[in-house]
Order: C-alpha cells, then sequence, then structure tokens
C-alpha cells in the first residue's frame, strides 16, 4: 500500500486521496481571529501536500499547497484538526501561536482505508471476508484499453485472459475458477452502485475508476444472492473533491507490430515440394500472412476537470476515447466515454444528494471468423496474387474448398457498435450521526448493434450475391433499494448494521434482419432494401423482461478491534424461476481474530508483527444468468414454414422440452484465510484456502428421445466441486527518501472437479452422456469422425483432453510416408478411436497455477515497472500443427516449411500435438519520470513515461502462443486450431499532466 | 427517530409485498401459451397438422426424411453398393465416418445413427402431442368431422415416421403417449412394430383425402391417400424382413406364407393391391424420365410424395448435388461443391457403362467424362490444367495424395436439375425432393408378382420402355438391377438389397459383412439415457 505514494505524482495523489470531514457550524464564531501559519511534512521532513487543516466542529479549514504550506484564519483560542489518509490524524489547540509545523505519523496498520464491501462500507479493521482491493496506485500502466487490463494479475484467484491481439475481442475473468456448466461464470459487476455486466465494465475508462473491490467468498457475495457465484466487482469511480478543483490530461500513443508468424512454405518452397503433383502455379509469390498485417497504432485521450466547495459539493467530469486499430487489417476499436458525477450536501448536512452518469460508444470492426481467415491466410496457394483482378473479383483456389481467399476475406465489413447511458441517484438521509437511510435509483439503457456485409466479389458472398445482416439488441435495466445502516461505536464494541430492500427489471428487445441478392456492393448494410432476396427466418425480433425482488441483512460486529463478525441474510425473488421455486435464501456468515492486537502475540513480535488476521467464512449463493426468461413456462413460437391451403404460413410449436421445476444453482463456499504484516507493513502476505460446491447444476442435460421430444433439458442436477489456495506477497525491501523498491507477487492454485450430473426430475432419472465433448478440430477432412480432443466428464475437471495415445511416427510403406503410430490400450483387438475405446485422459486444459508478479522500483524522479503473469499445469492441443504439418492435404492446402521434409501424411487426432501449456509472459516494461513542479505554480504535476506491452513470453510450446482459451469452457477450450490472432508488441509513450 | 424510521421500512417492505405480489409475473410477448395457439379451428389445424410437416425438409445437418449431409439417406445410400463416398486425400477423410459407413463400421458411437435417431423420435413426439390434442377435440367436438381428417393424417404421418424406424433400426419402442415417462420406454419386437405401423396406416387410410400431394394446393407435401398406400405397399413387400424377429439368419417366412395383417392376402398378394390402389388414383409415368427432377417438377403425375423446396419460403435443403461435384464443376456455375459422392464401380457395371449397352439413364442420373460450362464451354481442372474429367471406373474408397485419379474419379450425381438460381451455394433449390414415385409402383408390383409365382415383365418394361431401354424379362435379378437403374440415388438401395439377401455381400472395396448389419446398431449414447433400452443384435 505504501508504493502508493512514490508511484504516482503527488498532484494527482492530493486530488485523489484528500477528504474533508464534514463538521458543524463554530460556537467560537465572536472569539478574537488570527492567521496561523505552517507546514505539515513526514517524518521524512518530505512535505505532505493536501493535507487538510480542519478547525474543530466548523467546516472552516484548509489543504496544504505543494510544498506543505497552509494558512488558516480562526478562533486565537480554538483546536485544529490535521488529518491526512495513511496518518494519524492529530488535534492541536492554537493558544495564540501563529506558527505551527506539524510532522504527521503514518498511521502504522493503515487499516482505516474505506474498503467498499457491496452495499456496506469498511475496513480491513471490521471485514471478516475474503476482500481485495485493487486501488489506482495498483493499477497496470502502459497500454491500458480496458478496466479488465488495469486489474490483471493484481488479485489472486482472479484470473483475466484473452486469447490474441485483436483489439475487438474481450477478455474472459474467472474469479476462483469455472463454477457453472451453463454460464453465468462472469463475475457480476456493481459500478458506483449500480448493477452491470461485463460489457458495461469494459465500456468504461480505466483512467477514470479509483478502485476495484474483488469480493471472492461467500461470507461477502452473499450479499448479492443469486447473482453473486460467481464473485462480484465492485468499482468505484474517482469523484470531486472538495476544496479543490484541477484539470487534468492522461494519453498514451503507442504502435504496434506483430513479434511472431509462422513460418509457411514460401512460393517457391511451395512449387519445389509440390513439383511432379497437379497444383495450380498462378505465377505470384504471396505471403498472405504477412500481407493481411499491418502497423498498428493504439491511443488513448482523456480530460477532466473537478473540484467542490469546502461545504461538501463537488462535482466531476471526465472525457475519452480510446482507439486501437489491430495488427490485421481492418481490425479496430474505439472508445468513447463520459462521465459526470455531482454531491451535494443539504439541510445542516442532514442530506447528502448524489447523481452520477456515465456512457460510452464502442465501435468495432471485427475480423469475420478468425478460424476461416487464419487458416485461409496460413493455407492458401501462396501463388495467387494478394489483389482482386481487373473487374475487382477475388482469385479464390476451388479445390482448397476449406479457405478462401485470406485478403477477400478481409473484405468483410463486420461491425459491431455498443452504446450505453446509465443514469444514477442517491439520497442519503443522516437521520442521526449513526443511523442512515438511503435511497438509491439507476436507469442503464444500452444498444448492440451488429452489422455485417459479405461482399459479391469474394467466395463466401458468391453464392448469394451478397450479404447483409443486422442485428440490434436493446436492453433496458431499471434498478432501486433503499437501504438503512446504523454504525456505532460502544466502548469496545463496535456494530454496522445493515437492511435493505431492492427491486431491479430488466427489459431485452431486438430485431435482426438479413437480406441477400445485391447486384453492387455499394450500399453494404446500409441499405438492406438493395437486396433482391429475404427468406423466412431472415428477419425477426424478441422481447423479453425478468425482475428480480430481493431483501437483505447484514450484521457486522467487531469487539475490541480484535474480533469480527459479519451475517448476511438475503432473500431473492426471481421472476424466471418455476412457480414453486421463485424466492431463494442466501445466508452467509464469517469470523476474524486480528492476533496482533493479542498481548501475547505483542509481547513475542516485539512490533515485528503489525497484523496477523485469522478469517474464516461460509455462504451460499446463487446463479441464475444461465435461465433465460420464460425459460420454466410452456410457450409456443415459430417453429416452421409449410403450405395451408397451398400458401406458406409458419406455425407454432413447442421449441423445446419446458422445465416447471426449474431452480437457483446454488454455491456454497467455505473459505479460511489469514492476512498477515510484519515491520510496519513493509512485509504484507494473505493466504486463503476455499472450498466451493456447486449443486442444483443447471446444465442442457441429454434425456432420451422418446419420450423427450428434444434431446436436452435444462435441470438442476449434479454438483462440482471447487477448492484452491491463494498466496499474495508484497514487499518493500528497500525505501529511502530517493529510492523505493516495492515487489508483488501471487499464486493460485486451483482444482475443479466435476462431482456428478445425474439425479432425480419429475421422479425420473436423469444422467448426461459419459463423454461430453467440448472442443475438436476443424478445417478440411476434420468433419465429422473421431476428431475430438476436449471432453467434460463426471469424476474430471472441466476440459480433460482425451485422446488417442501416440508413441511416435511410423513409416507406411504403402503411402511413403509417416503416420501416428497409435497404441491399442483399451485391451479389445484392433484401433478403435472413438470414445470409451482406444483413448485416455492426458491432461487438462484449465491450469492449475496462476502467477503474476509485479516489481516496481523508483529512484528519485525516475520509476521502472514491470508485471509478469504466467500459467502452469495445463495442456495445449496443438492443432495448428497437426493440420499445417499433414502432407496429405499439399499441395491443395500449404504446410509449415519444416513439413515436406518430415513427410507426415497422416491428420489423426492423437496426443502427438498435445504440448505443456505452461508460460510466464511478460506483460509489459514500463519507464516513467515525474517532473519535479514544485516550482511551478500553475502546474501540479506532469509525468512522462515509454512502455513495452507483450515483452516476451517463456514457454516450452511450440505453437505461435500459449495464450489461447484455457479459460472459458466452450468450443474451443485447450485446442490451438488455426484461430490465432497474432499478438502484437505495443511501443507507447503516455504523458499525465495535472493542472 | 431510528424507530419512525425502521417503521416506514417495514411499512415499505410490507407494501412491496402486498403491492409488488404481480412483481415477479411473467407476461411473455414474442411467444404466446397453448391456450392462444388453439384460439381457432384455423390455428388448431397450423399447430397439430400443418406443424408436422415443417419436419419433413432438412434444416440442419440430420434432420429430414431425405436427410441433410448427415443423416437417414445417407445411413440407406453409403452403406449400398450404389454410392460411395471416397477419402480424397485428407479431403472427406472425416475421421473415417464415410469409410466406415460404407464397409459396415459404422459402430456403436455414431453421430449419424444417433441424430437420425433423434430426429425421427422428435418428430413423432411432435406427433404424439398433435394426435393427443385431436383426441381431446374430437371428444368435445364429435359433431365436427373435421377434426377427424385431421387425427388420421396425424396418424399416418407419425406411422411414416415409424417406418423408417422399423426399416431402419428393427426393435424399437412404441411411443404414443406424449406424457409417457422414461421409465415406460422400452423396445417391441420388430414383428410387433410393423403390425403397428400397418395398423395404423389401415386404420387412418380411408379418411385422407385422395388428391396427389406432389401437386400446389391445398394438399402440397401432405400426407395423402396415395402416400400411405405407398407406405403399405412397401410394408407388404418388404414383410419378409420385417416380420422376422431374428434377421441375422437366414430363416425368413416365405411372403407367400405371410398373411399381411389387417387382411386375409399374402404379402405379394398385398403389394399388388396397394399398388393398384394407387394406381387407381391416376398415377401414371412422365414421359420423360426427367420430368420428375426438373426444377419445377410440381407438375409431375408420377411423383406421389416430395418435399416442398423453395428457397424463399420453406427453406429446405438438399445436399446430393453440392456434396458431389467438383469444385471446378460447381465454380462454372457459380455453386458450391464438395467432390466428393461418386457411383460405385458396382453401379457403374449395372449401368453397362463404356459398352455398346448403356442404359440411357446413366445420361440422365450422372455426370461424366468431360462436364462443360453453362455456355457449353469445357470445363477447366484448376489443379492440372487440363480439361475437367470424371472417371468411372477410377472409383475407389480411397486415394492417396499422389493418385491421378484423387479428385476425379467416379461419376456424379446428376440427377436434379441444376438450378443455377439456387442460393447458398446451390442447397437451396426449387427442385422439390422426390421422397416416393409411380415408377417405384411399378417396380414393386413386377416384384411382387414375380415372388408370388407370377409374370411382372408388363410392370418392368413400362418402366423401361420409358427410359427408352430394351425390354427385358421379369426375373428377380433383372428387376433388382432395375431398381437400381431407375432409382439411382433415391435411397431405398439398403432396404433392396436386404430384401434381395445380397446387402452383406462382398463388392468392391469392401469384404463380405455380417448379416446383422441389416440392421443399424442404436447409438450408445442412447441406450446410456434409458436402462430399458437394449442394443440391437451382434453389436
Amino acid at each position: 500500500m505504501q508504493m502508493k505514494e512514490d508511484q504516482k505524482p503527488k498532484g494527482l495523489s492530493h486530488q485523489l486521496l484528500f477528504i474533508i470531514i464534514g463538521m458543524f457550524l463554530s460556537l467560537g464564531a465572536f472569539a478574537q481571529h488570527i492567521t496561523v501559519n505552517g507546514r505539515v511534512i513526514d517524518k521524512d521532513g518530505e512535505p505532505i501536500i493536501g493535507a487538510s487543516i480542519l478547525q474543530e466542529n466548523t467546516t472552516i479549514g484548509t489543504v496544504t499547497n505543494y510544498d506543505g504550506e497552509y494558512s488558516l484564519h480562526v478562533p486565537a483560542n480554538s483546536t485544529i484538526i490535521i488529518s491526512y489518509v495513511g496518518y494519524s490524524t492529530q488535534t492541536i489547540s492554537v493558544q495564540n501561536r501563529t506558527t505551527i509545523n506539524i510532522t504527521l505519523l503514518e498511521d502504522t496498520q493503515l487499516l482505516d482505508d474505506v474498503i467498499v464491501v457491496g452495499y456496506a462500507t469498511g475496513s480491513q479493521r471490521t471485514i471478516s471476508g475474503s476482500v481485495a482491493k485493487v486501488g489506482k496506485e495498483d493499477m497496470n500502466v502502459g497500454v491500458v484499453l480496458n478496466p479488465l487490463q488495469a486489474m490483471k494479475g493484481k488479485v489472486a484467484g482472479v484470473n483475466i485472459s484473452k486469447s490474441g491481439g485483436d483489439p475487438a475481442a474481450g477478455s474472459t475473468i474467472r474469479v476462483r475458477g469455472t463454477t457453472s456448466l451453463s454460464g453465468g461464470n462472469n463475475p457480476l459487476v456493481i459500478v458506483d452502485g449500480v448493477f452491470a455486466d461485463m460489457a458495461i465494465l469494459n465500456s468504461l475508462a480505466p483512467g477514470d475508476i479509483e478502485s476495484f473491490t474483488v469480493l471472492k467468498d461467500a461470507s461477502e457475495t452473499a450479499q448479492y444472492g443469486s447473482r453473486g457465484a460467481s464473485g462480484v466487482i465492485v468499482v468505484n469511480t474517482t469523484k470531486g473533491k472538495s476544496g479543490v478543483k484541477d484539470f487534468s490530461y492522461d494519453g498514451t500513443f503507442g504502435v504496434e507490430s506483430v513479434y511472431k508468424n509462422l513460418e509457411m512454405l514460401s512460393a517457391d518452397q511451395y512449387r519445389a515440394a509440390a513439383t511432379g503433383m497437379n497444383f495450380l502455379d498462378k505465377g505470384h509469390s504471396s505471403n498472405f500472412l504477412e500481407e493481411m498485417q499491418r502497423t498498428g497504432f493504439t491511443q488513448n485521450h482523456r480530460i477532466s476537470f473537478g473540484g467542490g466547495s469546502t461545504d461538501y459539493s463537488n462535482y466531476r467530469v471526465s472525457l475519452g476515447v480510446i482507439d486501437q486499430e489491430g495488427i490485421i487489417q481492418n481490425s479496430e476499436m474505439r472508445n468513447y466515454t463520459l462521465k459526470m458525477d455531482a454531491s451535494q450536501m443539504m439541510f445542516n448536512n442532514k442530506l447528502l444528494m448524489e447523481v452520477g452518469m456515465f456512457g460510452s460508444k464502442i465501435d468495432k470492426r471485427y475480423v469475420n471468423d478468425y478460424q476461416k481467415t487464419f487458416y485461409s491466410a496460413a493455407s492458401h496457394n501462396p501463388t495467387f496474387a494478394t489483389t482482386p483482378d481487373s473487374d475487382g473479383i477475388w482469385p479464390e483456389d476451388l479445390n482448397a474448398n476449406e479457405i478462401h481467399n485470406p485478403m477477400g476475406r478481409l473484405q468483410i465489413n463486420d461491425r459491431e457498435s455498443f452504446a450505453n447511458i446509465n443514469a444514477h441517484a442517491k439520497l442519503t438521509w443522516s437521520i442521526t450521526p449513526d443511523l442512515k437511510l438511503s435511497g438509491f435509483g439507476s436507469y442503464t439503457f444500452s444498444v448492440k448493434e451488429n452489422q455485417k456485409y459479405i461482399p459479391t466479389t469474394i467466395k463466401a458472398g458468391q453464392g448469394d450475391k451478397g450479404e447483409a445482416s443486422r442485428i440490434d439488441h436493446k436492453n433496458s435495466d431499471l434498478m432501486g433499494n433503499l437501504m438503512l445502516n446504523y454504525k456505532k461505536t460502544f466502548g469496545q464494541h463496535y456494530i454496522d448494521a445493515l437492511g435493505l430492500v431492492e427491486a431491479q427489471k430488466y427489459t431485452r428487445s431486438g430485431f435482426n434482419a438479413t437480406a441477400r441478392g445485391f447486384d453492387t456492393d455499394f450500399f453494404g448494410y446500409n441499405n438492406l432494401g438493395a437486396g433482391a432476396n429475404v427468406k423466412y427466418g431472415d428477419v425477426g425480433s424478441y422481447w423479453n423482461e425478468y425482475q428480480l425482488l430481493s431483501y437483505m441483512g447484514r450484521f457486522n460486529y467487531v469487539f475490541a478491534n480484535k474480533y469480527i463478525a459479519t451475517i448476511n441474510l438475503r432473500a431473492d425473488g426471481s421472476s424466471k424461476l418455476g412457480a414453486n421455486n421463485k424466492w431463494g435464501f442466501f445466508p452467509s456468515g464469517s469470523l476474524a481474530w486480528d492476533i496482533a492486537q493479542e498481548d501475547f502475540l505483542k509481547n513475542i513480535s516485539q512490533g515485528k508483527i503489525s497484523q496477523m488476521k485469522l478469517r474464516a467464512g461460509y455462504g451460499l449463493t446463487g446463479n441464475q444468468d444461465a435461465i433465460a426468461a420464460y425459460n420454466s413456462l410452456s410457450l409456443m413460437g415459430p417453429s416452421g414454414t409449410t403450405t395451408v391451403n397451398g400458401a406458406p404460413a409458419v406455425t407454432y410449436g413447442f421449441n423445446r422440452n419446458a422445465n416447471p421445476d426449474l431452480r437457483w444453482e446454488v454455491k456454497r463456499m467455505f473459505d479460511v484465510g489469514l492476512d498477515m504484516g510484519f515491520f510496519d507493513d513493509r512485509l504484507t502476505a494473505t493466504v486463503d484456502y476455499y472450498m466451493s460446491k456447486t449443486s442444483d447444476l443447471l446444465y442442457n442435460y441429454d434425456v432420451p428421445v422418446p419420450p423427450f421430444v428434444y434431446p436436452t433439458l435444462l435441470a438442476n442436477l449434479g454438483e462440482m466441486k471447487n477448492n484452491g489456495l491463494e498466496v499474495s506477497l508484497t514487499g518493500i525491501p528497500l525505501q529511502t527518501n530517493d529510492m523505493q523498491l516495492t515487489l508483488s507477487a501471487n499464486v493460485s492454485y486451483q482444482k475443479n472437479e466435476l462431482i456428478s450430473l445425474n439425479g432425480t426430475y419429475m421422479d425420473q432419472e436423469l444422467s448426461a452422456k459419459q463423454y461430453m465433448n467440448l472442443a475438436g478440430m476443424n478445417g478440411a477432412g476434420f468433419i465429422g469422425g473421431n476428431n475430438q480432443i476436449t471432453y467434460q466428464m463426471v469424476g474430471q475437471p472441466l476440459g480433460v483432453f482425451y485422446l488417442p495415445k501416440c508413441d511416435g511416427l511410423i513409416f507406411d510403406e504403402a503411402s511413403q510416408s509417416y503416420k501416428y503410430h497409435i497404441l491399442d490400450i483399451d485391451g479389445e483387438e484392433g484401433i478403435d478411436l472413438s470414445d470409451g475405446k482406444d483413448r485416455y485422459i492426458a491432461g487438462q486444459a484449465m491450469p492449475k497455477f496462476y502467477v503474476a508478479g509485479n516489481i516496481n522500483f523508483r529512484y528519485k524522479n525516475w520509476d521502472l515497472q514491470t508485471q509478469l503473469n504466467g500459467a502452469f499445469g495445463h495442456k495445449i492441443y496443438n492443432g495448428t500443427s497437426l493440420t499445417y504439418m499433414n502432407m496429405v492435404q499439399f499441395p491443395t492446402y500449404n504446410v509449415l516449411k519444416e513439413a515436406p521434409e518430415k513427410n507426415i501424411k497422416d491428420q489423426t487426432v492423437t496426443d502427438y500435438w498435445l504440448e505443456k501449456g505452461d508460460y510466464l509472459h511478460i506483460d509489459y516494461l514500463s519507464i516513467g519520470y515525474t517532473l519535479n513542479t514544485k516550482n511551478i505554480d500553475w502546474m501540479n504535476s506532469l509525468r512522462i513515461s515509454a512502455s513495452v506491452n507483450n515483452l516476451y513470453t517463456f514457454t516450452n510450446y511450440s505453437g505461435l502462443s500459449p495464450m489461447i482459451n484455457s479459460a472459458e469452457v466452450n468450443d474451443n477450450l485447450g485446442v490451438d486450431d488455426k484461430r490465432f490472432y497474432p499478438l502484437s508488441r505495443t511501443f507507447s509513450i503516455g504523458l499525465s499532466v495535472n493542472f | 427517530m431510528k424507530k419512525k424510521t425502521l417503521y416506514i421500512m417495514i411499512a415499505l417492505a410490507a407494501y412491496c409485498l402486498q403491492g409488488c405480489s404481480g412483481f415477479l409475473d411473467e407476461n411473455p410477448k414474442d411467444q404466446m401459451s397453448e391456450e392462444e395457439a388453439f384460439k381457432s379451428p384455423a390455428l388448431v389445424y397450423l399447430n397439430t397438422v400443418a406443424s408436422l410437416y415443417t419436419y419433413v425438409g432438412n434444416w440442419d445437418g440430420n434432420s429430414g426424411l431425405g436427410g441433410g449431409d448427415r443423416g437417414i439417406y445417407d445411413l440407406n445410400t453409403f452403406s449400398s453398393d450404389e454410392a460411395i463416398l471416397p477419402t480424397r486425400g485428407g479431403d472427406w477423410d472425416d475421421g473415417g465416418l464415410w469409410r466406415d459407413l460404407f464397409t459396415h463400421n459404422w459402430g456403436t458411437n455414431n453421430a449419424l445413427l444417433r441424430d437420425s435417431w433423434n430426429y425421427i423420435y422428435k418428430v413423432i413426439g411432435i406427433a404424439n402431442q398433435s394426435i393427443s390434442k385431436l383426441e381431446g377435440y374430437i371428444a368435445e367436438n364429435p359433431e365436427e368431422d373435421y377434426f377427424v381428417a385431421y387425427h388420421s393424417e396425424a396418424r399416418a404421418f407419425r406411422a411414416m415416421y415409424y417406418y423408417y424406424l422399423l426399416d431402419m433400426f428393427a426393435r424399437v419402442p412404441l411411443v404414443i403417449d406424449p406424457d409417457i415417462q422414461i421409465s415406460d420406454v422400452a423396445q417391441s419386437s420388430r414383428s410387433e412394430v410393423f403390425a403397428f405401423v400397418v395398423k395404423e396406416l389401415q386404420e387412418s387410410v380411408e379418411n385422407l383425402n385422395t388428391t396427389h400431394s406432389n401437386l400446389e394446393g391445398e394438399y402440397y407435401g401432405r400426407m395423402t391417400q396415395p402416400v400411405a398406400y405407398f407406405l403399405l405397399a412397401k410394408l407388404a413387400l418388404n414383410a419378409e424382413v420385417y416380420s422376422s424377429d431374428s434377421w441375422w439368419e437366414n430363416n425368413r417366412t416365405d411372403g407367400k406364407n405371410i398373411t399381411f395383417p389387417g387382411t386375409n392376402m399374402n404379402a405379394w398378394d398385398a403389394t399388388v393391391f396397394y399398388c393398384d390402389k394407387i394406381a387407381a388414383l391416376g398415377y401414371d409415368l412422365e414421359n420423360s424420365y426427367s420430368n420428375n427432377f426438373a426444377i419445377k417438377n410440381e407438375n409431375s403425375r408420377e411423383n406421389i410424395y416430395t418435399i416442398p423446396m423453395d428457397p424463399t419460403l420453406y427453406k429446405n435443403r438438399i445436399y446430393y448435388l453440392i456434396r458431389s461435384r467438383h469444385y471446378d464443376h460447381a465454380g462454372a456455375y457459380n455453386l458450391g461443391g464438395w467432390n466428393g459422392a461418386s457411383a460405385t464401380k458396382e453401379a457403374v457395371t449395372v449401368f453397362g457403362y463404356g459398352t455398346g449397352n448403356q442404359d440411357p439413364r446413366f445420361d440422365f442420373n450422372y455426370h461424366y467424362g468431360k462436364v462443360y460450362g453453362p455456355n457449353g464451354e469445357p470445363i477447366i481442372n484448376s489443379d492440372a490444367g487440363v480439361d475437367l474429367e470424371y472417371f468411372p471406373t477410377q472409383v475407389k474408397l480411397s486415394y492417396s495424395t499422389s493418385d491421378t485419379y484423387l479428385k476425379t474419379g467416379g461419376a456424379r450425381m446428376k440427377k436434379y436439375e441444376m438450378d443455377t438460381n439456387a442460393q447458398q451455394e446451390g442447397v437451396l433449390q426449387n427442385n422439390d425432393y422426390v421422397l416416393f414415385r409411380y415408377a417405384d409402383v411399378l417396380l414393386m408390383k413386377a416384384e411382387a408378382k414375380v415372388r408370388n409365382g407370377g409374370n411382372g415383365s408388363d410392370e418392368l418394361n413400362r418402366v423401361r420402355n420409358r427410359a427408352g431401354a430394351p425390354e427385358r424379362e421379369a426375373t428377380l435379378q433383372n428387376i433388382l438391377d432395375e431398381r437400381l437403374l431407375e432409382l439411382a440415388w433415391e435411397g431405398w438401395r439398403r432396404q433392396d438389397l436386404i430384401r434381395f439377401g445380397l446387402f452383406n455381400k462382398a463388392i468392391s472395396d469392401r469384404p463380405a459383412t455380417e448379416s446383422f448389419k441389416t440392421v443399424f446398431a442404436i447409438d450408445n449414447s442412447i441406450l446410456n439415457l434409458n436402462a430399458k433400452l437394449t442394443q440391437n443384435h451382434g453389436y
């Protein structure tokens, strides 16, 4: 925590951290006044900027300037209070003195930093659950384009990953692993009290975020009941600060380049290797992979201003733009952001009114279908031209049926724009200083619009003479709550009690249309009426709505600053569930004991142990995101077209097996942890162990047809287990006036097991099938057959590799080439590659360990920072090499440079291409210089920095990058199959200036 | 003060519980309740009967009676001696799927088997809902006889799906109640399923309309009397096979000694009886063979049951042409081509390819030799830089990459007129997909007569004359050959070979196979989900 003073420019810090405490009117208004001057310094003699000087029991006050100096007009007999966050507050009688210099001492435990714990606020002193905070000073630097990047690697147990370098692609986040099979694995995001999702989180400017608080275990996530199962991220944005006004600019500019490409045969090598075979030589020498790449750019600009009066009112406005052009042509992302906040105290500071708005618009252009595009680029016949013919038609190699002209594919105009706006307001009435009643309301409206045009000049568009489509999704989220909060200290006792009633309403609607049959590409997707052909099913729309009603109570008790207990109780009613299962109850409790406060430890440690807090908690949370509105009802919708009396008609039917018995998925979690601090917290460590069990697992179970009509049924059966260990360490081995070195690291270990996927549904025994396939190979010759790779199996972690066993290559006389030699391991005669036969479990797709580390070194005005992320204990199926090393498809499909020599003519999926996925990646290295602005009175701070992102990856994985999808359970989990958007290395410079 | 606020809170909470009691209700607007969906007689027809027909065609990979590219048709065609999907280097390797089908090694973990089963039972399940609904209406409105007609139509429709199960999987559960529990789903023997299908058709056929359902109009694409009679004729013709519960042993009862259920005729007389019923409804051979498969084939006098095709209105798909033609052949017409399915050596031989007596229907059914573009110009094989040519006798199960005929071996499917206005690479075309037609009826009659000791030459030669082929004597072998010639690519070959006892014989690229393979395995995933189901004999 102490690094923040050194890492951030002082000017910014003072705005960010300065807090005025509300006071009542002066009682000594008629006393004789004098002007007190002085300087506030720390124990090292450094000035403290922005420290608050207040006359006791008034709102009269000031803050120290950049030299730590202040001047205040007060009654000669008054008392002043000097405070600064992180330091012990001092109260001093003026006693007619006109000069008072103060040395503030650091609050050694730094425990009173306010932490937003869901609906409640607390501090390290009062928290008994597993809660981690990432403040602004801890966030990542360099090119940070979204909030997830800002917190990546900062919290043990929170894994943020992104596959490839597409600016338009998002990251995956998992808090303590995957706990549900049916979606709802993204954490709940709360932005300034507003319920949001990953889309809204990603639309915020990272620079506007003051802190992230991650609630990891059920003892606190239970506050969010049915939505808390996958963890909760509470985002607090930067607000205006009373007493100062400022204007600041932050910006970065960077260039990006590819640092690793697949080495396919060049045109000449291709010709040489294909000698004697039938192939098409168009006479060119093209490298399509390089041809579709370019130098990427990224820039990020944000201006903000804000301020406030000392009698508590403040405002802040921030405007920003983030722009990234990817290294593949025609892929880009641009995000415009706006945020405004204002607050004001009224009626003798009895009523606090807060209003906030945030909005953004993100425009993206995608590389349409990664796999098709990158597969095409790598394996296309390199003797083709990279340009269209004189009629604008892109030449196609018709024999290579599974791929297209890669340059042609880039002409697909595939865009998405996401716009959202939120307005929220809160009224807090201080009924007594201890009792507060607040009302909160929020409305979010968002529109996601997808637009796509496939031109007539490329293979994908020729068959249907162009295809234009538009899809709109409109979401409107309304929520409100009333909360009563009582906080009081009685002697050794501290209580914090909270009661809440909350209602939420979510409305979803959308529209889609597709038109084909264009005689010109002029219109693109802008005039669907220009297409001649609109079929049944090409136009559609939807509307649905669901509601949640909740009651919550929270009780937090601290005794003697040593013993802490917290209980949360929440009841949620959801419209989405079956009539008899609408309400769910989610209780939790936790206890903590700060042993360092005990005399016996104080005696032993002699002050060396500053903190030793043992925590334990248990709670229930739910997951309802896998259930869509109306899922529990038996409803009829369009089922197809046929003729009625010779004319086409749409018929209506049940389009799924209805389950009137749908319930919440419930997760029970136990967590035990220890927070430790040594040597005045120069070394801190947190260790957490957790166990969780998800039951009533929502899943689309395979059901027998007959009697069911559809082969799957969404039902609550089955159980899954997760447990893990998380360790974080932060140490400051070196700390002087001029120099500081801060090292931090965290490691998390995760173990997941699918315990069962069967149970009783409506008195009938249901069970899922033994081998549930997740991901397999795609491309020429891989359509159907035994090409499946990752599976989900009961008794195993989610995503295991289940493959035939190969002990090497064997020369095949008949084809004069090598084949994969597959072992007969099932005891039955002959090789059978189907499930349950000659296959074995060969490893897991999700890492067992995630590791992150940060090194931060400051010398005078210079600072240097680097962040590392790594994952260990998992495997990757290198389907890219399986495909591109296979000479069976050559010369129709190009191969890797080493393929002709290796002479493998086999594309059987075996464990031959299963490789270790371990890696350690240097995310960035950044160097910064903070200008000494002491003598510049019109400028608070100025910092310039230079960074390199994606510096290097340490790995033994032979493919392009080990950073493929190893986290999200979907159809490419653990399989690197010709779809990787190359990572780029970004060189950037940054400027932040504050006036 | 505190108390007052607490009271306010409690009051608000109480108000919310009261006033918001409807807050958690759902009011869908983009889907409707069952009550709404059956509000009027027109809606009852639409959602009980018409809705069934939306499932007959192919919408995705495995659905449809004609199959997609992974369905019923493929199981019945690529397991026979009529057609083959060769592995061309890595192309069409697909993990051995097609080779296994051809060599009868489809195994018990096979997505085609699983998906075909699930598709057929899905439609049966929906038909059961319709039938049960209609039974309710009949009980409530005994005076409204149209409900009876609807009910018969849905029953006959369901029987058609059970007929496919009977043919392919033999021992299947007879499920007719939409609310049946898993524990009550158990297999019936093949002979029981056979008797059930016959009875269902016999009981409903008289209530069906007599209109030719291939004609556009009120009964277009529907289950009408001739369709039901056609199915009864097929059931009678295959009665030897269908009534045997030990198909893996060569102990079939002779059709002469099988009394066709519900009649007092033997199987062969029953076949002739039903064939004559169809003829009496006004069917005849088209003058030209190709009329039945033209882009505009709705007015055929010969087609009995078709799947209506229209790229814009129905979106039913057909994959046979796209799957067969060479990439450059397709490219010349701006359509898709996957360069796969070909005629086998056996099929080519029966057609007399390359002899002086080549059957005229070879030209109707197959692309071979050089092929030409839309303007009559030779199509260039872009790989080799020469004119594209298909080599019918160079067909084989698996080509190595260096094989000269890697991409050009095998005669390709031509049966349906190429619709150059077809969409989605050609899978959405206008030619109605022909499931049942009258030429088959004549050949069934010829066969039944011969098997019954009579003479079927008249029927056989009507078919041959229309095609311009010289007359032949109606021996069983000639009839079997004729069925290959006339009904090439129409999905009957597996059934015909089984009836003739030749399904398991050795052919090029396939040694003889075990007799139990005449019935497909039930996919393991289906067995796993219902402990009462057992695997078919031999697997």
